[in-house]
């Protein structure tokens, strides 16, 4: 049974509108970004798309910008590109953690962060980035453009707001300003696997140390990308002492409803969202103490 | 006198000869053979790990483009090719006519034009079954009432072997002050060779001589094999083992692959490729381990330890295909009295057949040393901890003492040469044993959780003396061809099968050494039964030890010839010709000599009146024992508190292979040794859900260490000359994957003992480390 | 993996009896139905394309009926593939009639994923299979009131 995909189109779309119009109209049509999970995913069998629309070649897609409100990522922008900005570094140090642990090398080469958002698996990192700094998603469909809420977009496993018409063509990230710091935290099997669990938190404090905003966002705690909402709510308003600080992780933890699998045992994993929650949001507030 | 050529003989570290083409990608796999008008094999494979078949229909695949043939196991019975004798003495389904036993378990072969007509045609034939009842542990399929996996068999009891005084062993239990047992489950885990299986073959029809590339360690065994089985004459049979991605002992067995391959070819009459995916190789090739056992360990309140007794059932899937010698059912595994003076010990185990592909099979000594190993190492230990007494001296007050060498163990085995004591000290010097204790003990206080893991095994290798070994009736000698050429120049063939570790330099060197010739100058070839001496191939660290010393013997006969011709050439008497690395000299004139290179072009152009031609060798080698390789590994882990996860802080390996032939390569073979044996304490597993389903089937599921967790190895070496071996050297391929998954076990188990721990089977995921602090009440939340 | 549920209906034993006996009624519950063929009153084939998100693929399934104990008792297989996986789904239906009036059905279902898709993706099939397995009695029970 060699792992070799079934029969499928291909074709190259060099612009959003030719990209919206042949998802429109070809049957069954899948985006093709990075390939890092759709390919596989064919390879292995779960995945039979009859047509690909290869969007690698659309230009200026690939991009990282923060000279307006807020910090537009392109949706083919590659996840090294991440790992390799200063820009990302220096201001968004979620986005940096979380980059730098998907996959390997190879595969952040490839792999876009529209694809990872799209793919939406438990298992995807930037999910739970997005959901942590509560990003838009832009989308293009064949009714024009659309701008969806990050904390909406995640419906299933491998389930988004998307149309299978729509196209993902940025993600909005708010800019992050003095007082704000973030972290992402991910237990892993070994180097380049999907986390056990990761916890991406993002904090705003002000200059008392009094959390003004958070955002927490689960990978692999459930079937889908979750947001700890329970647990950011409780921490508004508060210093983010060790006693606030469990409070908060337990409140995450509740909020989690992970699978068992070669990963762990769903109360293992219950247990490290509490404890990762805990250490992302230390890890944040100092980050956050220490300017941007 | 002239300049001494830099030969690299004896203890040169030069870099390995044959990296040069790997490096490159100038070397050749059977995925890189392609001959003309070949096509391609792919498999159906069953979803269900026992199910009855009731029909099988090939029609739609037949009819699909480019598909030139379809096999199913009634095509293969009138060949009597359905079923295949195993090495085992117990046969093996090719493909079923009756019923599937294991999940990914080959079903149909298709033969197409190409990879992915053959692989689109796969999903043509349409074969329905009927699920049959599952059982997927041993120990249920040795109870009464468990479905039965072999139709052919009435139980799933495969054997039962006892070795050892039973009743010396019990008395001893019965007087002694403490006892310590430990259940534990050795987990079934895959070699994960970088290249999988495959075979191109091909049958001239004309000439009626079939001629199969693959993936094998032994060669020349597959070639007897094969011509026992279809009776054609081994004389027309080829078996070319061309280089090799690794193999560890998963490329001794045989797999259906080849069999289709070539009936298909014969059936075609076209070169037929089959080559697995590694999501069909990772779930249906041999596995190793699957090892249930209950040890036990008696001893004086003071710390002598006295006897040690195993229980244990191995899980040997559908087919008992173990590569083990005739005589050893269960390998080795009686090795398991260690680098202990012990009174008596006892074991017995039972295999078992269950709904998997083989186990126990292969990985880095399937002789069972590695249970072994780990079933003492552990025992001794846990008496350690129990007695109070530190796991270093403990053992050091048992080892087997340098002065008893060679020494008859209990079970039998007579040790060549040891110093245990030597090994584990300068171990402990140099990781700062006692150091580490103090800072244990303070971390202790404090509430950190830190461990130290001893492990000081012994290896048996090099299997081995004809007295006691042999596979099929074939002694286990190893054998060495050495030519000559007029200018100076080697060709030297071996019947073994190197898959990386390094024999076309260390058979070199060897060679080097006692004829004086740099290795440059020699080439080694392995792997080809047309060329090649008999032999039974590259496994359990028997290379070194068997052929090596082969080598080593027909290079000394071919210099008992070149004296003769020197002697001629210099006009002396043969007495009177004294041997200095690479040349020959007259006694007292130094200065009067003929280089090896002068006197093997006289070998064909001036050789004494009355004497042969040429210069060439063979030696078929007869090991008057095995060798004893050892060693003490000492491991450092922190554990968190929070995820469980266990770090490892530092590990010191010192081997003791006894002489040493090519630094390079030993210390290489120790690095991948310890690197496995990290990935088996911590990452690797195969597991089975109660319906056969198999988990950790690719490598996305199943893990295997990368550099980045791996720790930084701190590898050191005594040496401790074989006695018997004409090198002195021993086996050291399967040391460290052997020794060290005990170390760490210890290492972790000793840092959570104060908590009442006694033993994690591996892998030590952190889930289950957590799941212990919970039980304890030492978990962090954070 | 055994899941489970049960139902009240208005409806007595015997009337739920031959809707559910009727595999040509019960067969338009199969969720994610693309082709059915009714080979006998115990015997449909159907093939479902089944899945989560674009993991879909196409099973072809052999449904029998393999217990008819009227007003009482009902047993259903479902045999067939998909996705390189074997799917095996034995079900068993109670009926009892209420001293209320009306009538309970509770449901077995054993259900046994084999194959490439079950050994990779462990959680996500369970989780599937539950699913549909619910929605199927899920329809009946909705048609049943
Ligand atoms: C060995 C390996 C390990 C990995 N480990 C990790 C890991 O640890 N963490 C992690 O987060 N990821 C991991 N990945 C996944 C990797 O990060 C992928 O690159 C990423 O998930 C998908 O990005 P892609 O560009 O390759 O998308 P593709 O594979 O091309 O597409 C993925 C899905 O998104 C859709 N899609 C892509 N772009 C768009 C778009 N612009 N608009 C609409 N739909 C779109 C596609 O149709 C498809 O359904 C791993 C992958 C591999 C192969």
């Amino acid at each position: 049974m060699f792992v070799i995909p079934d029969r499928f189109s291909y074709t190259v779309a060099h612009s959003v509108e030719e990209a919206v119009e042949l998802l429109h109209t070809l049957e069954d049509s899948k985006v093709l970004a990075g390939g890092q999970s759709l390919i596989p995913f064919m390879k292995l069998g779960y995945a039979s798309p009859k047509s690909l629309v290869d969007i690698n070649r659309i230009p200026n897609l690939d991009y990282l910008d923060d000279s307006g409100e807020s910090l537009k990522i392109g949706a083919l922008t590659r996840i090294s590109r991440l790992c390799d900005s200063e820009l990302v570094a220096k201001d968004y140090p979620l986005i940096h953690d979380a980059a730098l642990q998907i996959a390997d090398p190879l595969v952040r080469n490839l792999g876009t962060f529209g694809g990872n958002v799209c793919h939406a698996d438990m298992g995807d990192d930037l999910p739970a980035v997005c959901l942590a700094m509560n990003a838009e998603m832009v989308a293009s469909g064949p009714s024009g453009q659309r701008v969806l809420a990050a904390k909406d977009f995640f419906v299933d496993r491998f389930t988004t707001l998307l149309a299978s018409d729509e196209l993902l063509t940025e993600v909005r990230i708010p800019k992050n300003r003095r007082g704000c710091g973030g972290a992402y935290l991910k237990l892993e099997r070994r180097v380049g696997d999907y986390a056990i669990v990761g916890v991406a938190a993002q904090l705003e404090v002000d200059g008392d140390g009094v959390c003004r905003s958070v955002g927490i966002g689960l990978t692999s705690a459930s079937t889908k990308p979750i947001k700890a909402s329970e647990a950011e709510s409780w921490l508004v308003g508060k210093s983010l002492s060790d006693e606030v600080l469990d409070k908060a992780s337990t409140l995450a933890m509740n909020t989690s409803n992970p699978l068992s699998d070669i990963r762990g045992p769903a109360e293992y994993k219950k247990a490290m969202v509490k404890v990762l929650t805990h250490r992302a949001l230390k890890l944040a507030y100092k980050r956050a103490r220490g300017g941007l | 006198m002239t300049e001494v050529p830099v030969i690299h003989g004896m203890g040169s570290a030069v870099k390995r000869k044959e990296d040069v083409r790997f490096i490159q990608g100038r070397d050749t796999y059977v995925d890189d053979i392609s001959l003309p008008g070949m096509v391609y094999l792919d498999f159906v494979r069953s979803p269900y790990a026992h199910a009855r078949i009731r029909s099988i229909s090939t029609e739609r695949a037949k009819g699909a483009p480019g598909v030139v043939a379809v096999i199913t196991g009634k095509d293969l019975q009138p060949l009597g090719l359905d079923w295949i004798p195993t090495l085992s003495g117990d046969k093996m389904m090719v493909l079923p006519t009756e019923k599937v036993v294991f999940q990914m378990q080959e079903v149909v072969g298709v033969v197409a034009e190409s990879r992915y007509a053959a692989a689109d045609a796969v999903k043509l034939v349409e074969v329905d079954y009927e699920p049959l009842p599952v059982v997927t542990d041993p120990k249920k399929a040795l109870e009464e009432g468990s479905p039965i996996v072999r139709e052919d068999k009435r139980t799933n009891h495969v054997f039962h072997w006892e070795a050892g005084d039973r009743e010396a062993t019990d008395r001893l239990f019965e007087q002694a002050d403490v006892v310590v047992g430990q259940d534990m489950y050795y987990q079934r885990i895959h070699v994960s060779y970088m290249e999988p299986c495959g075979c191109v073959a091909y049958y001239d029809s004309v000439k009626g001589t079939p001629t199969i590339w693959m993936t094998t360690q032994a060669p020349h065994v597959v070639r007897t094999v094969a011509s026992l089985i279809t009776k054609i004459p081994e004389n027309k049979i080829r078996i070319i083992s061309p280089d090799i991605g690794g193999g560890f002992g998963g490329k001794v067995y045989v797999y259906p692959g080849s069999i289709v391959a070539a009936v298909a070819s014969i059936v075609t009459g076209r070169p037929v490729k089959w080559v697995n995916d590694r999501s069909d190789d990772h779930p249906s090739t041999a596995f190793a381990r699957d090892f249930h056992m209950r040890a036990e360990l008696a001893a004086k309140r003071d710390g002598t330890l006295l006897a040690f007794r195993v229980k244990a059932v191995s899980d040997h899937g559908a087919f008992f295909g173990d590569a083990n010698p005739s005589k050893f059912p269960f390998g080795l595994f009686s090795i398991c009295t260690g680098s202990y003076d012990l009174k008596a010990a006892f074991v017995e185990v039972d295999g078992a057949y269950t709904n998997k592909p083989q186990g126990g099979i292969a990985y880095r000594c399937s002789f069972r040393v590695t249970e072994a190993v780990y079933a003492i190492e552990r025992l001794v230990d846990i008496m350690a901890h129990r007695l109070g007494i530190d796991p270093a001296e403990l053992r050091l007050k048992n080892f087997i003492p340098p002065e008893k060498f060679p020494y008859r163990s209990v079970m039998g085995w007579v040790y060549d040469s040891g110093n245990y004591a030597g090994a584990l000290r300068k171990a402990m010097e140099k990781i700062g044993y006692e150091e580490l204790r103090r800072e244990q003990e303070e971390k202790r206080k404090r509430g950190e959780l830190m461990g130290i893991g001893i492990s000081s095994f012994t290896e048996i290798v090099g299997a081995g003396p004809s007295h006691t070994f042999d596979i099929l009736g074939i002694k286990m000698f190893g054998s060495a061809e050495i030519r000559i050429h007029p200018t100076g120049k080697v060709i030297a063939r071996f019947g073994t099968r190197s898959q990386g570790q390094g024999h076309e330099t260390t058979y070199a060197q060897i060679i080097a050494e006692e004829l004086g010739i740099p290795i440059e100058d020699i080439t080694v070839e392995e792997g080809d039964t047309d060329t090649a001496p008999y032999g039974l191939g590259t496994y359990a660290s028997r290379s070194t030890p068997t052929a090596g010393a082969a080598a080593a013997v027909a290079s000394r006969k071919i210099r008992e010839k070149a004296k003769k011709i020197a002697a001629h050439l210099l006009e002396a008497r043969e007495e009177d010709v004294v041997w200095e690395r690479g040349r020959f000299y007259v006694k007292g004139a130094p200065a009067k000599y003929k280089t090896i290179q002068e006197v093997a072009f006289a070998a064909y152009t001036n050789h004494p009146p009355g004497m042969e031609a040429g210069l060439e060798a063979v030696h078929y080698y007869d090991p008057p024992n095995m060798t004893f390789p050892f060693g003490s590994y000492i491991c450092v882990v922190d554990i968190d508190r929070g995820t469980g996860e266990a770090k490892v802080r530092r590990f010191v390996a010192v081997d003791d292979c006894g002489n040493i032939i090519n630094p390079l390569i030993v210390d290489g073979q120790i690095h991948g040794g310890l690197t496995m044996g990290f990935g088996t304490a911590f990452m690797e597993e195969i597991g089975y859900d109660q319906d056969g389903n198999i988990y950790g089937a690719n490598f996305m599921d199943y893990t295997i260490p990368t550099a980045v967790e791996t720790p930084k190895w701190e590898t050191d070496k005594t040496v401790t000359p074989s006695p018997h071996h004409p090198l002195g050297a021993k086996g050291v391929g399967e040391s460290a994957t052997v020794g060290s998954p005990a170390a760490f076990v210890n290492a972790v188990v000793d840092a959570l003992w104060p908590l009442g721990v006694t033993h994690i089977d591996m892998p030590l995921y952190p889930w289950k480390i957590r799941r212990l602090l919970e039980e304890k009440g030492y978990a962090l939340d954070k | 993996m055994k899941f489970e549920g049960s139902y009240q209906f208005p409806k007595s034993s015997s009337e739920v009896y031959s809707y559910i006996s009727d595999l040509r009624r019960v067969s338009e519950c199969i969720p994610d139905l693309k082709s059915l063929e009714i080979k006998s009153e115990d015997e449909a084939l159907a093939t479902v394309r089944a899945g989560i998100g674009f993991i879909r693929g196409d099973f072809n399934l052999r449904f029998n009926v393999t217990q008819r104990s009227p007003h009482t008792n009902l047993g259903y297989a479902v045999h067939g593939s998909g996705l390189g996986s074997g799917v095996d789904i034995s079900i068993t239906v109670q009926l009892e009639d209420l001293s209320t009036g009306g009538s309970t059905l509770s449901w077995v279902a054993d259900t046994k994923v084999v194959g490439r898709v079950a050994s990779m993706a462990q959680g996500m099939i369970s989780s599937q299979a539950e699913k549909i397995i619910k929605q199927f009695f899920e329809c009946l029970s909705q048609r049943l009131r």
